[in-house]
């Protein structure tokens, strides 16, 4: 099992969603956030680059998912975020050590 | 070392190194394309290629023929264009490095690295224009691109950043900025870094007249590509109305004066900085820019040749700049190519590796680092030495004090006079002799007041005239010994005698460990700086009205001869740079350094005593237990005098200042002067301290105050089972506390007591013993964030045992608060009975503190001492610090069935000395043949890689 964490923008979050439920992805979460990248947040060219730090808001989706999922996941994210410019985000795939559904108990895959 | 043809010699390997002939596969460009197109097109603005889709494969312009011709698959192409950017700047890259390596000097490969960059930005830049606004009308001057900064100046090190303008017409419009944004994602994706600016001409002038850093940047603009008219306009406005304007530019030199002073208060104000960062430290690179920046707002001129010109600098000094410059830039570069990234703090780790590859050697006893770093601090020196200079002359601070009457005299002093604070020379005839060089600072040290400048550049150019001769002269030695009694004074005197170069010429043993680093933890400075901050710490003690420094005072009021004191301060750590053995050596230089200055003989033994002697009583106090008969006997023999006592204790607190902040704390200070004390009464009373004969009467009085309380029986009962230590160091008070705390103990598994003090806070702990209840213990405070300062360890016969600990917080090394005092008892309860697993909570304490891998962890070092004590083995243990390192050392001890019944724990930075007084199973001392099994169970335990493996052994 793998979690997708996707930094991207938040006017792009729909898009991203309905892409991510069309590839078979049935729950998600959602957060507002703030980071920056290599180019420290100025994306924007009218602003000069001085010697500061800007915290740009962004949206995380991070979804769990079964291995086979992963690939196709990953790729409908990088569709539908894609821009072509600077502050598009990421994608982290990380290693999902075991899943519990409160509700029954359930552990693992079915518990997607 | 004579640079030739921008070779920069290095120390150790010959000197003269003819220009290396490189072979032909490294010289002939791997992109020959890619660089002569782009060479062919320097000139052209971005508006003016028509519809000129490159192709990028023959880099020849696609036919126009048609009119509007279609540039070439626009997205395919920036993949491509990105590709061969990237590999472009790799293998180019590779070639610097090999070009670096066989000798091509510092500046020559910033300049180079600059002009494979400009190449790439330029390529980026026009790329982006052809494909995002194909049908730019001709004659538009949209948009500049400006390199700024060092980038301006043409030089550029291996992994640093790349500073952009993209200047633009003032009507903004989407094309050119989304030419911009192309331009700038080619350029990151190539793999620069990139800091940029997209602005119009009236911001950046906005900018420049209200930003230091915009204004410098923009000194040394430089345009790349694009609109020359739009450019052009630029340098006018800024001319006009930012560099010309003297109001604008006064205000910029006075923002530039705080700018620096922050700059050396962040980054070291003094070359001889352990560390020194090569760009931003006292010394270097920015001190030069300094220069610049100061050459340009008051002559207008751009560089250091341009400065030479207009006279602003003579001829010696640019050459001088310019060779240091240069070294420290192929320091640089060095810096940036072995370590892949963008490096500019020379760390100890870092200084071998560098001093490997730029080939220097070990010799004369000095690693090869060692050598490499002392040239780096004369070239820094030199560079500081020209920029300070420089920036006296030209942009001096404002004098700060309203003229008084007395100030705007002068005021004559033999051959000298004082004007405005400052002493200077009163005939204009030279120097003379080397005789006046000393009377120079004899009237400075007198008057209190510093030398003027130009009497400094005078003593400098007097220094040949001190030749052996004068210097093994007794009218030398008689000033020279003079200056050393001056408390209060001798530092500053010193400094600039050090720095104008008269003190290495007078004394040459310490030219020796001038700009020598020391490789250790502690010590921040190299030698000559450390032992200059000691005599400045020892000045304070005279002058200052500090109340902190108040009972140091009253000690230097009792030491009969200053200048004893003073030299001997100075002298303590000649002995270095030699390889090991430096207290040795250093008494014997101190003794020739003596004999050459007609010291009188007590005077002269006095000093040899210091510098022999200089590391005892640090070492004493904080190694070993000073109620241990015979401990303070044998240390007042070697001292055997009161004057030299007082002289070993100032001169250890010294030492301990010079070495950084930081070092000097309050734990020590009472360590100190515990000592102090003690041996101080010893030597009054003679034989037998008096504390011993206080401490008698201790036992005594203890058992009268606890008659009323309690039963006579287990009073007597108790007092006989407690060991002899016990009496000897404890006093009545506390001794009827401890009973106290037994008795409330009854058949509890713990009881504990809290007392708090200045610095720290006593923890006295009593429980039932068994083996390995001190490590418990002490693995439990660690894993509540204490740090354990020392120990007293008692066992009573009837098997409780009774620990007093000094403990403090290990996140801000103070006292203990009170509201933590419930938690930790109840771990150290929890742990004792078992219910806690210590050895787990260590690890994971250990997991959560915050580590900083910065240098492989040393080996651990072990020793023993079997005569400092007369029932224990001592045994120190030197290791790297780490969270739990009491816990394991005293969990290893417990598994050898050791008792340990006295602990002191130090650490200084990331390094920690602890000291245990053990004996073993029968109370006695340990074997000799038991010593090296022990020392390699301990090796064992404390190896950083067995993590989490110490859980069973605490019993």
């Amino acid at each position: 099992m793998k979690k997708i964490e996707a930094i991207v923008r938040p006017h792009l979050l729909e898009a991203v969603k309905n892409a991510l439920q069309e590839v078979g992805v049935v729950g998600m979460t959602i957060s507002e956030v703030k980071g920056f990248g290599r180019q420290k947040g100025h994306t924007e060219t009218y602003r000069g680059s001085e010697y500061k730090v800007e915290l740009v808001p962004k949206v995380k989706i991070e979804v769990a998912l079964p291995d086979q999922l992963v690939e196709l996941a990953v790729d409908a994210v990088l569709k539908t975020a894609k821009t072509g410019k600077f502050g598009d985000g990421k994608v982290f795939v990380a290693s999902l050590v075991d899943v519990v559904r409160i509700r029954t108990g359930e552990h693992g895959e079915q518990a997607l | 070392m004579r640079p030739s043809d921008g070779i920069v010699g290095s120390g150790g390997s010959p000197p003269e190194r003819a220009r290396p002939r490189l072979p032909p596969q490294v010289v002939e460009a791997t992109f020959p394309r890619l660089l002569m197109g782009a060479r062919e097109d320097e000139g052209t603005t971005i508006a003016d290629s028509r519809p000129r889709a490159m192709d990028l494969a023959t880099d020849k312009p696609l036919a126009p023929a048609t009119g509007a011709s279609e540039p070439a698959g626009p997205a395919a192409g920036a993949e491509e264009c990105v590709e061969t950017l990237r590999r472009c700047l790799k293998v180019e890259t590779e070639r610097l490095r090999t070009r670096h390596r066989l000798g091509l000097g510092g500046r020559e490969i910033a300049t180079a690295r600059c002009d494979l960059v400009d190449l790439v930005v330029v390529r980026a830049c026009r790329l982006a224009a052809s494909n995002v606004a194909p049908t730019l009308p001709a004659d538009q001057e949209r948009i500049a691109v400006v390199a700024l900064g060092g980038y301006g100046r043409r030089e550029l090190a291996p992994g640093s950043d790349v500073d952009l303008l993209f200047l633009h017409a003032d009507r903004s419009d989407e094309d050119t900025q989304a030419v911009v944004e192309q331009a700038l994602a080619l350029l990151w994706d190539a793999g620069l870094t990139v800091g940029h600016s997209f602005r119009t001409v009236g911001q950046c002038v906005a900018m420049a007249r209200a930003d230091l850093h915009s204004r410098t940047a923009l000194t040394e603009a430089r345009l790349l590509t694009g609109s020359e008219r739009l450019f052009a306009r630029l340098m006018e406005q800024m001319d006009a109305l930012v560099f010309t304007s003297a109001r604008v530019t006064e205000a910029f030199l006075e923002a530039l004066r705080s700018d620096l002073g922050e700059r050396y208060a962040r980054f070291g104000s003094q070359v001889g900085l352990q560390e020194p960062h090569v760009k931003e430290s006292a010394g270097g690179l920015r001190d030069l820019h300094a220069v610049l920046w100061v050459a340009h707002a008051r002559f207008g001129t751009r560089g250091l040749a341009a400065l030479l010109g207009c006279g602003g600098i003579s001829d010696r000094e640019h050459r001088a700049a310019l060779r240091a410059y240069d070294h420290l830039w192929r320091v640089r570069n060095e810096a940036h190519f072995a370590t892949g990234r963008k490096t500019d703090l020379l760390t100890l780790d870092l200084q071998p590796a560098l001093a490997e590859k730029l080939g220097y050697r070990p010799r004369g006893g000095l690693l090869a680092s060692e050598i490499f770093m002392r040239e780096y601090y004369r070239r820094a020196s030199e560079l500081h030495r020209f920029a300070s200079g420089f920036l006296l002359r030209q942009a001096p601070a404002p004098s700060r004090r309203r003229f008084a009457f007395g100030l705007r005299r002068r005021r004559p002093r033999g051959t000298f006079e004082i004007r405005d604070g400052k002493l200077h020379s009163r005939d204009s005839g030279g120097i003379g002799g080397p005789r006046r060089l000393l009377e120079a600072f004899a009237v400075a040290q007198a008057e209190g007041v510093e030398l003027g400048e130009e009497l400094k550049v005078e003593v400098r150019g007097g220094l040949p005239l001190v030749d052996r001769a004068f210097r093994e002269s007794p009218e030398a030695g008689r000033a020279l010994v003079r200056l050393f009694g001056r408390a209060g004074r001798v530092g500053s005197t010193l400094r600039v005698m050090h720095e104008t170069g008269l003190l290495d010429r007078l004394l040459p043993e310490f030219a020796r460990v001038t700009f020598l680093v020391q490789h250790d933890f502690y010590h921040r400075y190299t030698v000559d700086e450390h032992t200059l901050a000691a005599i400045d710490a020892l000045d304070r003690v005279a002058a200052s009205a500090d109340p902190v420094l108040a009972r140091f005072r009253k000690v230097l009021d009792e030491v009969e001869r200053a200048a004893s004191l003073y030299l001997g301060l100075f002298l303590h750590d000649i002995g270095k740079g030699h390889g090991g053995g430096h207290v040795r050596r250093g008494t014997r230089i101190a003794e020739r350094v003596c004999a050459r200055l007609g010291v009188d003989p007590r005077t002269a033994a006095d000093v040899s005593f210091l510098v022999e002697a200089h590391l005892d009583m640090s070492q004493i106090s904080q190694r070993r237990d000073l109620t241990e008969p015979g401990l303070i006997e044998a240390f007042a023999r070697r001292v055997s005098t009161a004057d030299r006592l007082n002289m070993l204790l100032l001169l250890t607190y010294a030492d301990h200042c010079g070495v950084g902040p930081g070092i000097w704390t309050e734990w020590k200070g009472a360590l100190l002067w515990d000592l102090y004390t003690r041996t101080r009464a010893c030597l009054h009373e003679g034989a037998g301290p008096a504390g011993d004969r206080h401490r008698a009467g201790a036992r005594e009085r203890a058992i009268r105050e606890l008659e009323g309380e309690f039963r006579a029986s287990e009073v007597e009962r108790h007092f006989a089972l407690m060991p002899e230590r016990y009496m000897r160091a404890t006093d009545a008070a506390d001794m009827v506390g401890h009973f106290r705390l037994l008795q409330r103990l009854g058949g509890d598994a713990l009881a504990a007591e809290w007392r708090p003090h200045d610095h720290c806070t006593e923890l006295v702990v009593a429980a039932p013993d068994h083996p390995g209840l001190f490590a418990r213990l002490a693995g439990t405070m660690t894993a509540q964030s204490l740090d354990i300062l020392s120990v007293d360890l008692y066992t009573r016969e009837d098997g409780v045992a009774l620990d007093v600990f000094k403990v403090r917080d290990a996140g801000d090394h103070a006292p203990v608060p009170a509201e933590r005092w419930p938690a930790v008892e109840r771990a150290l309860r929890a742990a004792v009975e078992g219910r806690y697993d210590v050895a787990a909570a260590v690890e994971r304490w250990r997991a959560g503190a915050r580590r900083r891998p910065k240098r492989p962890l040393a080996p651990p070092a072990v020793r023993f001492d079997s005569l400092s004590s007369q029932t224990s083995s001592v045994v120190e243990v030197r290791a790297e610090d780490e969270p739990g390192l009491v816990f394991r050392i005293t969990s290893a001890l417990s598994a050898y069935g050791l008792d340990i019944n006295f602990a002191k724990v130090a650490t200084e930075k990331s390094h920690a000395l602890d000291v245990f007084y053990v004996t073993d199973a029968e109370g006695g001392k340990l074997d000799a043949e038991d010593m090296p099994r022990l020392e390699a169970a301990l090796v064992v335990a404390l190896d950083p890689r067995r993590v989490g493996a110490l859980t069973k052994e605490d019993g």
